[in-house]
């Protein structure tokens, strides 16, 4: 178990030029995956961090950092929505990056602007709805940012990396589940059912959204899906069946009845 | 399915939640404990028949909370409201059950 646990204390490659720098603990519910894209191009680097993540995992997920590339490399931030388990870290990796000269764009869409400079970041904005929904690298390559609203944010979005045909989901597709597993398994659907049926708004928004990644898929094709929680989805075949499972998912409204309600009935009744 | 009974088929529900959410093992270990046989595919091979489907239902939603916490009501509990729904099974006959 000791030797399992290992692998994930390390930063892990999941693509040429993009790693898993997620936090892992045993029995734990909701672990966060943070993401790093390291893009080369003759004497540049750029370094983009995907949902670098909260206060109590920033060691691990520093450590892993520091595995993979040089702080002065880090040039975006992506903040698929305002969650402390996203976001909380960020200032934080700012203190040490302005500390060596180097600088941030914090790429998030305009209704997390209003609320992420609470956590006290220091970063300009780059506000993707005003951006023509991508972002370019010196390279050239461009990461292209899919609208995504209510789930469970209003301005909730994804992340599509052209290059590698990576989708990073953040909270969409996430699992809840104690046996972690960096690639999902048999059983993941049901820990994304488990996540989804709570946290997202409607089965209308999830419907919206998936039929948008659908048509990415069919005409692009998305290889893998890496979501903030829980398992990476790889390969095309297993991509397509997730987007079909949240289509047809029941979630949110319908999901959350409860009896909150019993002691107005009961108070009426007298 | 062999069986067509809605508190049964709830059984399976939470069955195949719990292996995802708490891997096989555990979820089998503790359906023996309730003298429930459940296969890989969290298929129900063999239960407890002395007492009604309905109490054992009830009996594992709650000793489900004590073995693994939390986190397995919440989680099974809108797997069974999605199951009914999608079923068209009034959640009024679960009411007691499920709130
Ligand atoms: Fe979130
Ligand atoms: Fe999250």
């Amino acid at each position: 178990m000791k030797l399992r646990n290992m692998k994930y204390d390390n930063a892990i490659k999941i693509d040429k030029d993009i790693y898993w720098i997620g936090w892992y603990k045993k029995e734990a519910p909701l672990r966060s995956n943070a993401y790093l894209i390291k893009d080369e191009s003759n004497d540049t680097v750029e370094v983009i961090l995907i949902d670098p993540g909260s206060v109590p995992d920033f060691p691990v997920i520093l450590k892993k950092i520091l595995q993979v590339c040089e702080l002065k490399d880090i040039k975006y931030i992506i903040l698929h929505h305002q969650d402390p388990d996203i976001c909380a870290s960020v200032p934080k990796i700012e203190e040490l990056v302005y500390n060596i000269g180097g600088s941030i764009k914090i790429v998030t869409h305009s209704r997390a602007w209003f609320l992420i400079p609470f956590y006290g970041v220091r970063s300009e904005f780059y506000l993707i709805d005003f951006k023509g929904w991508k972002l370019e690298l010196k390279s050239g390559r461009v990461l292209r940012f899919i609208f995504t609203p209510y789930l469970h944010f209003p301005g909730a979005f994804v992340t599509y990396d052209v290059k590698t045909k990576t989708l990073f989901s953040s909270d969409l597709f996430g699992g809840i589940s104690y046996e972690f597993k960096l690639y999902a398994d048999e059983w993941y659907k049901e820990a994304v059912k488990a996540f989804h049926e709570h946290y997202m708004s409607h089965e209308d928004h999830l419907r919206f959204a998936m039929e948008k990644l659908e048509k990415i898929y069919k005409k692009y094709g998305i290889k893998r899906i890496c979501p903030q929680h829980g398992s990476i989805i790889e390969g095309e075949n297993k991509v397509y069946e997730y987007i079909q499972l949240l289509k047809n998912i029941t979630c949110g409204k319908y999901t959350s009845v409860t009896d909150d309600l019993k002691w107005i009935e009961r108070d009426i009744r007298g | 399915m062999i069986y067509v009974d809605e508190f049964l088929e709830a059984i399976e529900v939470i069955a195949k939640r719990l292996f995802g959410v708490y891997g096989k093992s555990r979820t089998k270990v503790f359906f023996e404990k309730h003298n429930i046989t459940i296969d890989d595919n969290a298929k129900i091979l063999k239960y407890d028949k002395s007492i009604t489907t309905r109490d054992l239902l009830i009996r594992i939603l709650n000793d489900m909370e004590k073995e693994f916490g939390v986190v397995a009501r919440i989680t099974t509990k809108t797997a069974l409201i999605s199951y009914f729904l999608k079923k068209n099974i009034s959640l009024d006959k679960f009411k007691d059950i499920l709130y």
